[in-house]
């Protein structure tokens, strides 16, 4: 696992010259917590939501070169995911611009990283699957999702939820041993359960 | 169990990495408190209570982003008086929770797929842990 195949190529700039609303607005547009600052293809700098906070009230009259870190800390393409997993723990941070020969040609961030090593993870133990459905209620709660996958010969080898927004019904999901998810996945529906997705680990999702 | 059932069941869970001693921010404190006990512990995440309720979670950057838009509606503020005109309530999103019983490997997942910064871990519905991003990135990288 390399870098270069796992990194975000041509990933959103800013120049040094630039005012801070412009990185700001381009951190918002794209949900990025840092951009890296480019002049003439060459990295310059890195600037991230942190930096902008030193300086608010004033985006209007602070370029990025006064605000952003100077000579970060890079990796190369050809540097390993597991490398650059370690650099992130040990600073500190959440992404690396990825640079050759100073000239950038990407980022990676943690969510990259993790991406990674999961994947890698899944391709290696195969056979559980990630079942979502919404939780409403007591007839739609887990007690009784548990019943039919029980019903159904599955096993449950852990459950979460997560929640899409504030005042939504919780997300839950399953992780199911066994390859019959898909028909455990239609018993929920006839169950009435509103089932959102069946991921397989490593695989593709199936809605 | 089958053999492959428990060599999965037996990875290791979030309960083994989790932080059990948390700081929580009630919905009606202020982000002026939220700011004050971030710079001064270092921490970057609350989970927010109402009552014994979780009622979402706190990052660094949503009081960032608060603090911007404030600043924007009222120029002439300061800082520090913004932050202590808003509460926690209208900044925080949603909690993303997994059981204690869930795999390091699914926490990440959850994490990746939704972009949270971390996960509150409950057992019988109450609060009980919370793992980071770098926690999880951590054991990922160490497995």
């Amino acid at each position: 696992m390399i870098v270069g195949n796992r990194m975000t190529k041509h990933p959103a700039t800013v120049g040094p010259e630039d005012h801070l609303d412009q990185a700001k607005a381009k951190m918002e547009a794209g949900r990025f917590r840092r951009l890296p600052v480019v002049s003439d293809g060459t990295l310059v700098g890195i600037i991230t939501e942190r930096d902008l906070r030193e300086h608010i009230g004033h985006f209007n009259q602070v370029k990025v070169n006064g605000a952003m870190i100077e000579k970060p800390i890079t990796i190369t393409p050809g540097a390993t995911v597991e490398e650059a997993a370690q650099i992130l723990l040990k600073r500190q941070i959440g992404g690396l611009p990825v640079v050759e020969k100073d000239m950038l040609i990407g980022i990676i961030t943690t969510n990259d990283i993790m991406k990674a090593f999961l994947d890698v993870m899944g391709a290696s133990a195969p056979g559980s699957t990630r079942v979502d459905f919404i939780l409403e209620g007591e007839e739609h709660g887990l007690t009784e999702a548990s019943r039919i996958v029980n019903r159904e010969g599955g096993e449950i080898l852990g459950v979460g939820t997560y929640l899409e927004k504030i005042g939504d019904n919780p997300v839950c999901y399953l992780r199911l041993l066994s390859g019959n998810a898909e028909k455990i996945a239609k018993s929920l529906r006839s169950g009435g359960f509103d089932v959102l997705g069946v991921h397989k680990i490593g695989g593709e999702s199936k809605v | 169990m089958s053999p492959n059932a428990s060599a999965i069941a037996s990875k290791k869970t979030v309960a083994k990495i989790m932080t059990r001693d948390m700081v929580t921010l009630k919905v009606n404190d202020t982000l002026r408190l939220a700011d004050d006990i971030m710079n001064l512990a270092k921490i970057r995440h609350f989970p927010v209570m109402d009552e014994s309720k979780v009622a979402g979670v706190v990052h660094q950057a949503d009081l960032l982003h608060a603090s911007m838009r404030s600043l924007i509606e009222h120029p002439k503020d300061s800082l520090r008086q913004t932050l202590g005109e808003v509460v926690v309530r209208a900044v925080m999103t949603p909690a993303t929770t997994v059981s204690t019983s869930a795999s390091i490997q699914d926490a990440a997942r959850i994490m990746v797929d939704k972009n949270t910064e971390c996960l509150l871990v409950m057992e019988a519905e109450q609060l009980v842990g919370l793992v980071t991003r770098t926690d999880l990135l951590r054991e990922l990288a160490m497995s």
